[in-house]
């Protein structure tokens, strides 16, 4: 075992870990996090991102001491306290949760392309969530959904400036 | 919990020195390591245990090999660069577009925001029966990539053959490097020394690098070549998350000549030339750039398309490619 320092969604973590255990397994055996989810564990579905220092990242690919020293947000740290992210209501909304497995990676996927540009065109869109399989929705409603958080978040700004 | 079936140690050495003191540890207690950089080449088959290392050694604390500088008319890329800061990097898009084209096509999104240039040409050989769960492996006895005694590719192929192993070469941006005169800067127990890239790659799809055990890369240095075209075409069933069923890079430089460079077709890379003839770039320069890279190229079975369609789709792709840059030198 060896000592993990890390940062989760704002919370500072110490903790001993198996060399071998990964991010994914660490975030949700170690820590009860499990809104992210255990798809494939071999870095083809996308359902296991998270951002480490503020890029989507595969959690199944990596050894949880890798993260060493980093800062993470898994989906439980993407709503403020009962205030949806505007991406996660923009799905609801637009009914692009079905079985709701990939919506964690989905929804931190979409989160991270628009805190970047808040208003993307459709291929950006589409390569956003292009390596996150859904095997329910067909990926339309989730694009549409984002195109809807985007166009929310770009009347926010217009709204506080 | 779908953790490694062997449990492995795991080190992040923050100075190169630190990291050879532990390659030396390592060595004198017999312990087996292997490099990781951004780990998702080496965590699939960690997983699928067709690697066993009793430690992965982390290269992600050398900090100082993730950057990308222009000196003179090369451009030095720190293997540890990642692919995504690779195509967003302003000289990379203004001297090597093309390399910015063949990294994007990596895998996906999110493993580019992690996967390292230096493991994008270290990427391990890829054969439809090797790169399977252990669950789809236990139906057929160990093939020699994982020590057995069998390929189950070649049927006929036996120890003592000069190549023992069809493993496929895989990465997107080595044609691109190679077709750019690219050096490699190692570095290793023995000390520091330059090689071509071409000189990584070796023919048999187990020993398929050059590198000794023990020695990493520390930069890649790509020559800019003044007024050249270039483009990286590649085949794939999705647009993400697959590896090339082939991958042609083409180069036309200032004088015209026009080179070619191949992945997923072979043990290793494949590079053709064909000189400019009569100041025109001629159909039978390219006819004899597909004739060559034909000869070449070696289609087991071993992929999602038929081999027919893929050996078809070498021509294609070639001329797509070649068309492309033309196009480029046009307008
Ligand atoms: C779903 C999926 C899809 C993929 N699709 C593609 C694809 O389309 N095209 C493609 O090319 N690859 C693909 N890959 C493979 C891999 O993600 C990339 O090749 C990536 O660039 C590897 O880089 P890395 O830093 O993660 O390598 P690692 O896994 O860290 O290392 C790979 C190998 O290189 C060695 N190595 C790494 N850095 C150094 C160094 N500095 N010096 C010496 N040795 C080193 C390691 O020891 C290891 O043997 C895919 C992987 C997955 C999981
Ligand atoms: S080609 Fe190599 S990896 Fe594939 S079955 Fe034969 S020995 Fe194994
Ligand atoms: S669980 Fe990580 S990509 Fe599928
Ligand atoms: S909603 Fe079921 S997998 Fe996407």
């Amino acid at each position: 075992m060896k000592l993990l320092n890390l940062t989760i969604n704002g919370r500072k973590h110490t903790k001993a870990v198996s060399p071998s255990m990964t991010l994914l397994d660490f975030l949700r055996e170690e820590l009860n996090l499990t809104g992210t989810k255990n798809g494939c564990d071999k870095g083809a579905c996308g359902c296991c991102s998270v951002m480490i220092d503020d890029k989507p990242m595969l959690s199944c690919l990596l050894p949880a001491l890798e993260a060493e020293g980093a800062a993470i947000t898994t989906i439980e740290g993407i709503a403020k306290g009962n205030a949806l992210h505007p991406v996660q209501e923009a799905m609801i909304e637009m009914g692009a949760i079905q079985c709701g497995f990939c919506t964690p990676a989905m929804v931190i996927n979409g989160v991270h392309m628009l805190a970047k540009n808040n208003n993307p065109d459709d291929d950006e869109v589409k390569e956003c969530i292009s390596a996150t399989v859904c095997r329910c929705t067909g990926y339309n409603s989730i694009e549409k959904a984002l195109h809807l958080a985007a166009s929310k978040m770009r009347r926010a700004a217009h709204d506080g400036s | 919990m779908t953790a490694p079936k062997k449990d492995f140690d795991f080190a992040r050495p923050k100075t190169i020195e630190q990291l050879y003191n532990l390659v030396q540890e390592c060595q004198h207690e017999g312990r087996q390591f292997i490099f990781s950089a951004g780990g998702t080449d080496i965590m699939p088959n960690l997983k699928s245990e067709i690697l066993s290392p009793d430690i992965v050694i982390s290269l992600t604390g050398l900090r100082a090999l993730n950057n990308i500088e222009k000196q003179g008319d090369h451009i030095i890329i720190g293997a540890l660069t990642s692919l995504s800061e690779l195509c967003s990097n302003n000289n990379i898009q203004k001297y090597l577009p093309a390399l910015a084209r063949a990294a994007h096509k990596v895998a996906s999104p999110q493993i580019r925001n992690r996967a390292t240039i230096g493991g994008n040409i270290m990427v391990e050989n890829r054969c439809s029966y090797i790169n399977q769960s252990p669950i789809n492996r236990e139906s057929h006895s160990p093939c020699f990539k994982i020590g057995g005694d069998v390929c189950h590719l070649v049927k006929s192929a036996k120890r003592g053959d000069d190549i023992l192993c069809q493993a496929r070469f895989v990465s997107d941006t080595a044609p691109l490097l190679l077709l750019q005169n690219s050096t490699v800067n190692i570095i290793g127990p023995a000390g520091s020394k330059e090689i071509k890239l071409a000189d990584l790659y070796l023919n048999d799809g187990i020993e398929s690098k050059s590198l000794m055990h023990g020695e990493i890369i520390t930069h890649i240095k790509v020559e800019i070549t003044e007024n050249s075209l270039s483009h990286y075409e590649k085949l794939t069933i999705r647009n993400a998350l697959d590896f090339p069923s082939l991958g042609v890079a083409a180069l036309r430089r200032g004088n015209g000549d026009i080179s070619v460079a191949l992945t997923g077709l072979n043990t290793r890379p494949g590079v053709f030339h064909a000189k400019l003839e009569n100041h025109e770039t001629s159909d039978d320069m390219i006819v004899d750039i597909c004739r060559k890279a034909n000869d070449f190229t070696v289609t087991y079975q071993q992929d999602f398309f038929p081999r027919g369609y893929r050996k078809n789709m070498i021509s294609v792709f070639i001329r797509r490619a070649i068309n492309k840059i033309l196009e480029g030198a046009k307008s």
